[in-house]
């Protein structure tokens, strides 16, 4: 493993830890063939469901757990109590459906199905309040689950995957609370792509505004420009428009003069810039600010920055203007010194736009 | 262009060459004697872990202690005869990483036909949706790693026609990034490894 120095250990320390760890092997494995082998199609053993979430909240990569969690909760659900209500007369909703065979019989009007159906012809289920609730606590237990999980590791796709999927089947599912829940997990990692993409996922399930998500994206940047998620999210946010492109050109440029160093803020430009709704003017106008920044020769990782934004704004100004394509060439000369690891890369370019010069000189002799 | 950290010193009498004969040492010997631990902990993923060491001593011309035909068993044994997915250990469901790994490595060894490859088509094809993505199993999580799995074990099984390659293709483009690169869903951030993924989904496609 990365970062981990070894630890030279005697030979009854290892014999300890081989005996312990032989326990923990035999333990996992004996845990996961009870609940395999405990797989029905009907019912399920609610002793394997509880070693699964101790096993679970070990190690939530153990795909196979999840699936069986799933296939329990399918079970659960399609045995709750229903009322069954009639078209015709949604009055008449006296009858409780169970799954017949599992009938409950302390309830004494229950019925089966077939039975319903020839009483009442066609008639749809609702969820009985005890039902309901019943079902609902026991989605609350998965709930408390993959928080546990995802508290000891945030990255698992599959606790995330769980919790998603048992949202989407929960009868009052509070996505105000899931929403909520992904700030608080923003807070202690914001670069946790499970978050975002979860967060995405909740989003389309409430009403939440262009604004409001404006508004989120500009709080976390002003709070942390180094934010390369943020910046992310806020280009997924609207196609840009001449007036949009120059609130997102002021943004970012604070952002990189703020931050000169943090490489996030200069992608989030290269891509405002090559919006064509940015003006030449403005380009220009860019391309003297990046001029006096670049000045101070001492900071090198900046001059980086700069002759890079210098090479998009003079790519993407008019390209017969002969002074600027003068300039790229020497941009990437310099570019090729600063990053000599990327050199490649810029003789690429250096070669298309000596090429274009060439050409611009043939054209005018 | 990242800030990188230097942690480490290099002393002066390091070895300059791959000592292969190490690495082959070791991957063979993996979970027979040493790591027993590790290796029985991660059963979760056997099929695609085989799949890592197998084509790495493939890679170094040499070959693993298991034969050919016990590891073609072992492969057999983890395939759904249900549904046609293959699962990364016995008695585990199936999923579309571990059916790539298990494919991937009875291609190194030339013997798919100890799998019924027609029902991997089947299982593949049953998993795209209609947008084109393709979900990793029936369980529904989407992600641009399974779309890649999908293109690499078709490509491998010579297949590609079972799927709706048009859709597949227009889904790995919709998560194109306003920085060149791809996510796992459309509007999920770049990240180097499902780049690799969308990138490998277009060579395969080509």
């Amino acid at each position: 493993m990365h970062g981990r120095f070894k630890v030279r250990t005697t030979e009854e320390q290892k014999a300890i830890k081989h005996k312990e760890q032989q326990k923990k092997l035999a333990a996992y494995h004996a845990g996961v063939q009870q609940i395999l082998s405990s797989r029905k199609e009907d019912t399920y053993d609610p002793i394997s469901l509880d070693i699964c979430s101790q096993l679970l909240t070990l190690n939530p990569d153990i795909y196979t757990l999840w699936n069986y969690r799933k296939e329990v909760i399918l079970i659960k659900i399609e045995q709750r109590p229903l009322w069954l209500i009639s078209p015709k007369d949604p009055s008449c909703r006296l009858l409780f459906l169970t799954h017949p065979r599992n009938i409950d019989r302390s309830i004494q009007q229950a019925v089966s199905r077939d039975l319903a159906l020839e009483l009442f012809g066609e008639c749809y289920g609702k969820d009985g309040d005890e039902g309901e609730e019943k079902l609902i606590k026991f989605l609350e237990n998965e709930f408390r689950l993959t928080e546990q999980c995802l508290i000891a590791n945030p990255k698992s796709y599959g606790s995330w995957h769980h919790r998603y999927w048992v949202l989407l089947r929960h009868p009052k599912p509070n996505w105000e609370n899931e929403f909520n829940l992904c700030n608080k997990y923003l807070t202690m990692d914001d670069r946790n792509l499970h978050v975002w993409d979860y967060r995405r996922l909740i989003i389309n399930k409430i009403s939440v505004t262009l604004v409001d998500e404006l508004k989120f994206s500009t709080e976390r940047l002003n709070a942390n420009f180094s934010n390369y998620s943020s910046w992310h999210y806020r280009s997924t946010l609207r196609e840009l428009d001449e007036e949009s492109v120059t609130t997102e050109l002021n943004l970012v440029q604070n952002a990189v003069f703020t931050d000169p160093f943090d490489s996030s803020g200069w992608f989030y430009l290269r891509w405002v810039l090559s919006n064509p709704a940015v003006t030449k003017e403005r380009r220009e106008e860019l391309l003297d600010a990046f001029g006096a920044a670049g000045r101070d020769r001492t900071r090198l990782q900046m001059l980086f920055w700069i002759i890079m934004a210098k090479c998009w704004l003079t790519g993407s100004l008019v390209l017969n203007d002969k002074d600027y394509v003068d300039k790229r060439v020497e941009y990437y000369k310099q570019l090729a010194k600063l990053d000599p690891m990327r050199k490649g890369q810029y003789e690429d370019y250096l070669k298309i736009a000596e090429e274009k010069l060439k050409k611009i000189g043939d054209q005018s002799s | 262009m990242a800030t990188l950290l230097k942690d480490i010193t290099l002393q002066e009498n390091i070895p300059t060459n791959i000592l292969f004969d190490k690495h082959i040492e070791f991957i063979r010997e993996y979970g027979q004697k040493e790591n027993t631990y590790e290796y029985g902990m991660t059963d979760y993923l056997r099929v695609s872990g085989m799949y890592w060491g197998l084509t790495a001593l493939e890679l170094m011309k040499s070959l693993p202690l298991q034969t050919k035909e016990q590891i073609a068993e072992y492969i057999k044994k983890c395939q759904d005869t249900t549904s046609g997915g293959i699962s990364a250990c016995i008695g585990h469901d199936p999923h579309i990483l571990h059916t790539l790994s298990a494919v991937q490595i009875l291609c190194i060894y030339d013997n798919l036909e100890a799998i019924d490859t027609e029902g991997v088509v089947k299982y593949i094809a049953s998993l795209q949706l209609p947008d084109g993505s393709f979900s990793g199993d029936k369980w529904g999580e989407i992600d641009t790693r399974f779309s890649f799995c999908a293109v690499a074990t078709l490509s491998l099984l010579k297949r590609m026609d079972a799927i709706d390659i048009d859709k597949a293709v227009g889904f790995v483009t919709s998560c194109k990034n306003f920085d060149g690169g791809f996510g796992s869903r459309p509007r999920s951030e770049s990240h180097a490894g499902l780049i690799y993924c969308c990138i490998g989904f277009f060579v395969y496609h080509q």
